[in-house]
Formats: structure tokens, sequence, C-alpha cells
């Protein structure tokens, strides 16, 4: 018990920023499962690629080295994960804005899908701002 | 060296350069994705070459296929015009014409014109056919070509508050049923002094817009601007107008009021009889196109007699219309079971059911009519004259007419066509034409009580029309009846069409009321009993025929009839405990419903229905099984035709569809040819280079073509194109709208009006128009009625069908629309149509039907929405009616196709699709055939008879002009593309070297720093 707390209490920014990226994607992938299971937009790459960058980072950030890689892999597999829920959510915009862009389509938005959008891309901010950071404290002399 | 440049200090200039590249990397690569996966439609929007030909073949202007008449654009415009105002000036109905209000004589033409709308009145509706920009020629010079004189001052005091915005109509419709309506008439009180200067006749025009994408306004629209929220009735403003004339013409400033309803959506009618606006005259104009409004003109001067004949029953309020319980849009309740079959643009929860089965329009007036004259029982109470302002097929003239010798004879003995003989006499003092309309009247018996089959007391079967008959000419018409209109649908007894046994009547009549009250006083009624006039038993004949469940029973191909429908009929889908009750004659009071009260309030007697377990699986895209058929022949270079060999042989004899040659040649593609082929079709069928087919313009226009002539240049191979014609660059003509057309009642003409129209297409290089539009005017509310010819199926049928007659002569295949009971646009993305068989038979179908038995149409096109629980293109009757029954030649294309990225998020699917009969998306899916390369050899010989009839379409079309088989065809990736590619090569190289030099920096940094810890 004290090593788990010793081990957190040297993480740094960066770890911690990290592992909130990775649990907001683990959010990201429960809020979608919830809103699209069964529907014509479950995608299951849109499921499982953030829970995957979760587990990079479970996986990665006890380790040195790695530790410092866990946000750029997290970050990544995010980000692509982003990219391709754009892609495929294309038609269900053009559905939703098919007469313009109005307050009223936007309010139409479904919640799962502005979670799933709004959550990855924070994740994706958390953990490249981790990269830049330190992700465990200096030891003091 | 390298150490040195990527050093710790670097290391993080680095990681933030590959940061943002990589970012930017993956954006660009999504994008280009997007776009690439989207680029024939991209191609298509903004007319970018994707292919040319090279033709090594000499070609001279005797060898071509289809020939042009004319020498420029300038001429094909002037002729276009001509066949317009020809149209128009036969088309323009005669409402009403008291003490002969019309036409105004010369020295009696000083006219003021009222309404906002006479600055800008309705040319056309709005949405894909309404796109034309040849701009309309105003109304005021269109008058004062014709000799009259028009108050200047009011009319540049309309020309100022329309353009400054402060009145005048807006209307367009917007998807999803959001329509944006206003009529914005202004006021009496605001009109400048000039209103109460004196003239001859005060012109009220009375204008409503209708459109693409949604319904216009039952009762939702701005009750400040719409009385009730009516968009179909008189507005508060131009009541106080028409008010205020009346009381100009009493104390004598203006002489009459003549109405211009400048309206396809009929607008209520009960006002033209009401002694408190004096109307004297009133014409329906519908949409008239550019130029039609000169031809208005001709009609109001009396240099032209009008002829036209209402496409619709008029009514007196709309509100009398059962239909209008059930139009529009209805949820399911328990809809919460379907939304997650349901993607963005998929309106399946919503429903409609046609409960009035076949009494629309003038089957339900006139029937009801008869059996309130006959007493039937049941009947309720009903007032023919209260409900009806005029019936279908009614139309004025300047002069008079009277029928004489009228034969009717029944079939002979080796044929099946009974005959009308009619001659028809001008006993006025000016030349006119007249129309003569055949109905016939089928027995109502205990057979059809027994089997719901539904008898409506007259039924349009035939006209003719006279050419120009002097004052005191007579001419006789004869007026060919198909023995197949005598039979009726029997959905639920035999299951085809049949025959019953009974007394058959035939007559010649000037409109539908007169029909039935000829046959009424056929059958012994007098007006005494209750009719509205007395009729004429001289013009009918009857004739007793046996029940024939057999004779009826098979198509023009031979092909058993049977029903096709029964899982679009509430009644027979098995998926549900829902019911229906039909409007029914057997019962008219317990059976009819109303939807609106008078002040258009709803009454809620629209037909509710339950959403199920099974409705909600029903209405899920169905995705083809696997199977072990062995798949055709791909990529055979055993021979190596090209598509112009396919059109004759060495005799010079025109090759079949179904010949041989056609297998090598469809042996002869690729997979991937055959995968591009009908993976693109948006306002196109794409080129295949292998076979030198050349790319296609297939494009909208139900009122013709829509672009510029020299449009596309690259894929353009019609005359203003190849002969580099100085005027390519305006626009087609802008065409009535096809209810005009239709109210002409003169097939002849409007069979020289589409020769018009296909010297239009071959000089725009139309291969193919997404064109006519041949839905039913089943309500006037309906948005897109602009484009549809009538409430009739027959009279739709029949014109429709000689106007494709025309255009194909010219080499350009028509694509009839929109396939099938897409008769509103309310929610028209996947809403569930309802309807039975025979309804569907006997009105809906049946213009798709003569179209192509009759007028040969090549093509149609599906609608979006469902049939039933079914989306059009894959509930089947593609197959197996409109091709398998009618014997189409040509090929189904989709709606606009939604299944972008695959398809998944769509009620579309191209491959159940191309399973029942649908071969073409209206779009790009190029990703959505692509798994079917293996294991699915039924999809796989669908393709390919899908590629057949789009391959025999083409090379029987105006695209294959210019081709030989020399021609190669070269397709070019669009600049675009490449830019695309390399930009995402640029960015891809940029990321990839700072992310190299960004862990070279870190590798580098590692190594000055070993035996560092990490984290020190």
């Amino acid at each position: 018990m004290e090593k788990i707390k010793k081990y957190f209490q040297q993480r740094g920014a960066g770890f911690y920023l990290t592992a909130s990226a990775a649990l907001l994607s683990i959010i990201v992938a429960i809020v979608y499962i919830v809103g699209y299971t069964g529907s014509v937009y479950f995608y299951w790459f849109v499921f499982l690629m953030p829970l995957f960058a979760a587990a990079a980072f479970v996986a990665m950030a006890p380790f040195r080295f790695l530790g410092h890689l866990s946000a750029f892999v997290t970050g990544i597999i995010d980000f692509i994960m982003l990219l391709l829920f754009i892609v495929y959510f294309i038609p269900y915009l053009t559905g939703i804005f098919y007469s313009g862009i109005t307050m009223q389509a936007i309010a139409s938005l479904d919640f799962a899908f502005v979670f799933t959008l709004f959550g990855t891309i924070t994740a994706i901010v958390l953990a490249n701002i981790g990269m830049y950071l330190s992700h465990a404290r200096k030891e003091k002399a | 060296m390298l150490e040195k440049i990527l050093n710790g200090k670097t290391k993080k200039i680095y990681k933030v350069i590959a940061n943002v590249f990589v970012i930017l990397f993956g954006i660009v690569l999504a994008a280009g994705y997007v776009l690439t996966s989207n680029q024939s439609a991209i191609n298509s929007y903004f007319s970018i070459q994707t292919s040319y030909t090279e033709n090594s073949g000499e070609i001279d202007e005797d060898s071509l296929l289809f020939k042009s008449e004319f020498k420029s654009v300038k001429e094909v415009k002037e002729n276009a015009e001509k066949y317009t105002q020809e149209i128009v000036r036969e088309g323009v109905v005669l409402l009403k014409n008291d003490n002969d209000a019309l036409p105004l004589a010369e020295g009696h033409r000083n006219v003021s014109v009222f309404s906002i709308s006479c600055v800008n009145y309705v040319a056309a509706g709005t949405g894909s056919s309404g796109t034309n920009k040849d701009k309309p020629k105003g109304m005021k010079s269109s008058l004062e070509s014709r000799g009259f004189t028009v108050n200047a001052d009011l009319w540049s005091w309309y020309k100022n508050a329309e353009s400054e915005g402060t009145y005048g109509r807006k209307g367009t419709s917007v998807e999803g049923g959001g329509s944006v309506f206003s009529i914005r008439e202004a006021p009496w009180s605001a009109l400048p002094a000039a209103k109460s200067n004196r003239a001859d006749a005060a012109i009220f025009v009375l204008s409503r817009n209708g459109g693409e994408g949604g319904d216009v306004y039952i009762n939702n629209g701005d009750s400040s601007d719409m009385t009730d929220g009516n968009y179909l009735k008189l507005s508060p403003q131009e009541k106080d107008v028409l008010l205020n004339l009346k009381t100009l013409k009493d104390n004598g400033t203006i002489g009459k009021i003549i109405v211009l309803m400048n309206s396809v959506n009929q607008v209520e009618c009960d006002f033209l009889d009401d002694a408190a606006f004096g109307v004297d005259a009133a014409l329906w104009i519908g949409d008239v196109g550019s130029t039609g409004m000169y031809a208005v003109a001709d009609v109001l001067a009396g240099e032209s007699n009008p002829s036209g004949r209402l496409t619709d029953t008029f009514w007196r309020k709309h509100y009398y219309n059962p239909v209008m319980a059930n139009f529009g849009d209805h949820v399911y309740q328990n809809s919460e079971v379907m939304k997650s079959s349901l993607a963005a643009r998929d309106f399946g929860d919503h429903y409609v059911v046609y409960q009035e089965g076949i009494y629309l329009g003038y089957k339900y007036t006139e029937t009801r009519y008869e059996d309130v004259v006959t007493r039937r029982p049941k009947t309720g109470s009903f007032d023919y004259e209260e409900v009806v302002s005029y019936p279908f097929g009614y139309g004025l003239s300047y002069t008079s007419f009277e029928y004489s010798g009228i034969e009717i004879t029944a079939p002979a003995a080796d044929d099946d066509v009974y005959t009308v003989k009619v001659t028809v006499t001008n006993t006025g003092k000016i030349p006119g034409k007249e129309v003569v309309q055949v109905y016939l009247q089928k027995p109502y018996t205990d057979y059809d009580i027994e089997h719901k089959v539904e008898k409506a007391a007259v039924e349009l079967v035939g006209f003719a029309k006279t050419d120009m008959l002097a004052a005191g000419e007579s001419r006789e018409l004869t007026i060919s009846v198909d023995g197949s209109l005598f039979a009726s649908y029997d959905a639920y007894g035999a299951g085809t069409y049949i025959l019953d046994a009974g007394k058959y009547y035939l007559t010649a009549a000037k409109n539908a009321h007169d029909a039935v009250n000829n046959i009424l006083a056929a059958k012994g009624y007098r007006e005494a009993d209750g009719m509205t006039e007395a009729g004429d038993a001289s013009a009918v004949a009857d004739f007793e025929l046996a029940f024939d469940a057999e004779k009826y029973g098979k198509s023009v191909t031979g092909q058993k009839i049977e029903n096709r429908f029964s899982n679009a009929d509430v009644n027979l889908y098995d998926g549900t405990d829902n019911k229906v009750t039909y409007i029914s004659r057997n019962d008219w009071e317990s059976t009819t419903k109303l939807g609106l009260t008078e002040t258009s309030a709803d009454t809620n007697n629209h037909v509710v229905l339950k959403a199920t377990a099974k409705i909600a699986q029903d209405i899920k895209k169905p995705v083809p099984e696997s199977d072990d058929t062995p798949y055709p022949t791909y990529g055979s270079t055993e021979t190596s035709y090209k598509l112009a060999d396919m059109r004759a042989d060495e005799n010079g004899d025109p090759i079949p569809y179904d010949s041989p040659l056609w297998e090598q040649l469809l042996d002869q593609l690729t997979w991937d040819e055959m995968l591009a082929l009908l993976s693109h079709g948006q306002r196109l069928t794409y080129a295949v280079a292998s076979i030198a087919k050349p790319q296609t313009i297939d494009h909208n226009g139900a009122n013709g073509p829509v672009q510029p002539y020299g449009d596309n240049k690259s894929n353009n191979h019609g005359f203003a194109v190849a002969t580099d014609d100085p005027d390519m660059s305006s626009y087609p003509t802008l065409y009535p709208c096809n209810a005009l057309v239709a109210a002409t009642f003169n097939a002849e003409l409007v069979e020289e009006f589409g020769v018009a129209m296909g010297n239009d297409c071959l000089w725009a290089g139309y291969n193919g128009i997404y064109g006519f539009g041949i839905n039913i005017h089943r309500s006037a509310y309906g948005g897109r009625d602009y484009e549809y010819y009538s409430e009739d199926g027959v009279l739709s049928g029949l014109i429709s069908s000689a106007e494709v007659k025309g255009i194909q002569s010219k080499g350009t295949y028509v694509y009839m629309k929109h396939c099938l009971l897409n008769d509103q646009e309310t929610y028209r993305e996947g809403i569930c149509t309802w309807a039975n068989e025979q309804s569907i038979r006997e009105i809906y179908l049946k213009p798709f039907e003569i179209s192509i038995v009759e007028g040969g149409a090549y093509n149609v096109m599906s609608s979006f929405n469902r049939i039933g629980v079914k989306w059009s293109g894959h509930q089947g009757f593609l197959q197996t009616v409109i091709k398998d029954e009618f014997g189409m030649r040509g090929f189904a294309v989709t709606d606009y196709y939604l299944g972008m990225m695959g398809g998944k998020q769509t009620y579309m699917s191209l491959p159940a699709g191309l399973l029942n009969g649908s071969d073409l998306p209206d779009g790009d899916s190029a990703e959505e055939l692509v798994s079917y390369k293996t294991g699915y050899g039924n999809v796989a010989w669908a393709m390919r008879e899908a590629a057949h009839r789009i391959l025999y379409t083409v090379s029987q079309s105006n695209a294959m002009n210019t081709v030989t088989a020399e021609m190669t065809v070269v397709t070019i990736t669009p600049a675009w593309v490449i830019a695309v590619v390399a930009v995402e090569a640029i960015f891809g190289v940029i990321a990839g070297l700072s992310f190299i030099a960004y862990w070279l920096a870190f590798a580098f940094s590692l190594k000055r720093d070993k035996g560092n810890d990490l984290s020190a």
C-alpha cells in the first residue's frame, strides 16, 4: 500500500493528465455503447479504441521509459479514433444539418454523439499536454 | 553533425513540429478520404472532367444517330418558347366567364393589375426541377406586347414594394417538411392612389408556390398572413383587395374583375362565386414557365381561345376532401421501438395511409354524387355543389360546341378496343378547340362488396381534342379505349385483374360530372332525383359483360399479374394487428372521415397505426445472404466488343437486348469496371474505357434541362459544345409545369412539345433526363404537385407517354419519377406509405405503366419513401412489376442516394436493391459493393444484369451520337484529386521527417544523458 502511495506521490503532472485522458476515454466508450448499441450508428472501433487508449496508458505508465511514451500512445489512439468517428458520422451530421445549421438542429444532436466528440477531443488535448510535462517528479538529492 | 543539430535544445521544437504535423496529417487524410469517397458527386456538382473521348472514326452530320432540326441554340430556344406558349395557350382553363367578360376586346384593354405577385409571378416551383435560371418574362411587358395598356403607377409601386421586400411572396420548400412559405400580399390601404384609376378591367394575380422537400401549409402558416394558417385559402389581405375592387366595380371605376390563378396547388375556389367579391372571370394558368405569360396575354386578348381542361377536381374548400385526414405527418404509436433502427434522415417512424383507396378526387366526388342521386343506402349527407367548384375535366371556351352522331362500338372479334366516335360542331361565333372525354362506369356488384373491390362512378379512359374549328365547322373524332381499362384489380379475391359480371357504361362527355350525369340519364334519373343538371343519355352506350378473372391476368410481356403490394396494405401485411377501414361506397357514411374542419383545424381522424416489433424489424435495411452461386465471367479477352458495336449487326439490324452478343460484351468487363459503373450514378452513368462507353450526362429536369447548354464541356457531347455555339452559356427554356401540359388534353401537341424538349437535350448534351414527374396530385397541398400532371392516373400516363415519345425520339432517355407513392414531400425520406393494391395499380402505378408500355420510357427513378415497410428500391416491384410485367427496357436509378461512407447509415441498400430491380444509385457508394466480390453470386449476377440494362440504354441513346467502334474513352484523374493526394503526401512527409527528427533528438539526448536516471 505504501509503495502504491509512494508511486503516485512520485508521479508528475504529465502522468496525471494522461491518466485523466485515459479515464475520460473509458467514459467515452461507455457513453457511446449505451447511446448507440443496436443502432445504425454503432461501430465497434468507436467503442474499442478509447479502451485501447486507456489500456495502453495502464500498460505503459509503470515503466520509466514507456511511461513517457504513454501520453503519446494514448493521444494517438484517441486521435485516430476521433478521425474515424468524424468520418463515419458525416452522414449523421449531414442528416441533422440537412436544412442548415440552426439552433434547433444543434439541439437535436444526440447526447452520446456530443459527449463522444468532445470527450475524445478533451482526452486528446489532455494527453497531448501530458506529452510535454514530466511523468515523474525529480527525486530530491 | 546530425547529433549537433538534433541536440537536446531542439528536441522540444521537433516534438512540437511532429505533434502539429501528425495532427494535420491525420486531418488531411480523413478529409481526403471523405472527398475522394464522394468524388463522383463533387465532379458532377462542379462539372469536372473525368474522362474524354478520342475518336479516330469518321463522323459527319449525316451519320449522326439523332439529328436536330435546328442549327443553333438560338433556334432551339425559339422553338422551345414557341411550344411553351402553345402549351399554355391550350392548357389554361377558363373557369368562369360571366357575361362574356373575357376576352378583352381591342380598345378595351386598359387594365390595372393587382397583387404583389404580378411582378413576381410563379413560373415554376422550387427544387431540383425548378432550378432552371431561364428568367421569366415580365407580366407587364407580356401584356403590353398584346396591346394592353397597364396602369404604370400601380405597377411601379408593386415593383418597388416587391424589390424592397416590403411585401411579396416568399416560397421555398425545405427538407423535412419545414417549408417556408408566405403570401405577404399588400393590403388595399398600402396601395397608391393609382389603384383607383379608371380601367376596363382589374386583373388580380393569385399566386402560390410549391416545391421539393416540403408540402405547403395546411394549417401551420402565419395566421396574420394566411387565413387559418392555410396557404391555400385567400389571405386576409387578398380578400381585402378583392372586396375593394368590387367596390370600384360597383361605382364604375373598373369594368370587370378577372382572376388569374397562378398556382398548381389549388387555392380554395369558394370565393369565385361569392357575390361579395364580384369576380367576373377566372383563368387557371398554373406555373407558366419563362415565356408562358405571353400566351396568357393572348388568351386575355382573345387572340387565343382557351381550350384547357382541369386535371384535378377543384374543391370549394379543401376540408371536404377526405384525403386530408391522412396526408402529411403521422407518427406510429409506440414508435420508440423503432428508434434504434433509424438513421438521421430516415423517417421510418412516420407513416401515411391512403385510406381513400381508389376514391381520390373526382372518383370520390362523382361516385358519392351518383350514390346520393340513386339513393344508395349509407351514402350519408353529401351536397355536390357545396363540395365541388369545378369538376375534373372542366373548362370553358369563348365559343360553344355541340356533340352529335355519337357512336360507341364494342371491340371487333380480333381486337379488344372499344371505339367512340363523336362529331363536334363549333356552334359559337369564333374559332376554338374542344376536348371530348370518354368515361367508363363499371358495375359495382355483390362480388365487389364481398371482395372489397371498389368502383368509381366514372373513370377517364380516353380523350381527344379537335384541331381549330371555325365557327359552324364540324369534326368527327374517334377515340379508342383499350378493353383492359374495363378490368379492376381484385387484391383480396382473385389476386389479379378481373372483369365483373354486369353492365358497363361508356360515355362521351365534357368533364367528369357531365359524364356521370349522362350515365345517370341513361339509367333513367332526372334533375328531380337530385341531379345538378340533366344528362345526355344519347351520349352513353352500355355493354353487358360476364365475369372473367383470366382475360386480364397477364401483362403485355406475358407475365402473370398477381399481388405484389400485399406488404403495402396494412390489412394484408402480416406484421401487425393494425387494421384500416378503407373508404367504401358500400358505406360512405361510416368509412369517410374528414381530416380538417372548416377552419383548417386537424380533426385527428387519421388512421392510427401502432409500431410493433415486426415493423421495427422490417424497416431495417436488408443485407443479402452469401451464397454458392458461381460468379459470372470477368475480364474475358475472347472478344473485344465496343459499345458502338452493340447498336446494330453487320446487316444494320438493331441488336436486341437479349442477344448473346451482349453476354460476350459483359464477359469482357472486369469486376472493377462493373463496380465503378454501378457505384457512381449521380446525374451520370460512368465511363467504361475498355468498351469505349462514354460518361453520360443524366440531369434534373421535369420542366426541361436545368443546366446551361455548354455545361460540363468535357463530357458534353451536345451540339452546343460541338458547334461552339455562341449562346452555349445560356440556360435552356423553362417549360410550363406538367399540370399545364396535361391540361391541354392534347397528346399530339404534347408529343411535339416533347420533341422540342428533346432538341433542348440534344443541344445541352443531356443523354438522360430525370423527369417526368408522374406522381399523383393526391392533395392540393403536395409540395411537388407542379412537377406532376394530375389526380388521375390514366390522364397522367397518356400525357406523359406522349411527352416521353417526343423527348426519346431525340435520343435522350427519360427517368420517370418517383416510383412509387411519393405523393407528398413531408418526411419523404423513409416514410412508410401504406395503400391497398387496387388503388396502387389503378391510380399510382398507372402513369408508370402507360409511360413504359405505350410511351416506351426507358428508365424510372425510385422514390425515397417506403412502400409499406420496405424502401421502394428493394420492395421488389421494380423487378416484378416495372420490369417483368411492364417490360421496361432500361434501368432504375434511386432518388438521391443517402448511403455515404459504405451505406451503413441509411435504409437504402444497393445490394438488396440490385436483387430487387434497382440498378444504380443517384450518388456515390464506392465502398458498398466492394465486399460482394466473393461469396455473393446472386448479387454479382444482379450487378451484371444492371450493367446490361445501363449499357443497353446508353447504346440506344444520343450518347452514342458521335461514338464509333474506333472511339476510345480516356479516363483522367481530376486535378483536385491529384491535389488532395499531393497535400496528403506533403503533410505525411513533413510529419514523418519531423517525427524522425524528434526521435533522433530524443535518442541523442538519451545517449548524452547515458547513466542518468530518466527522472533525474
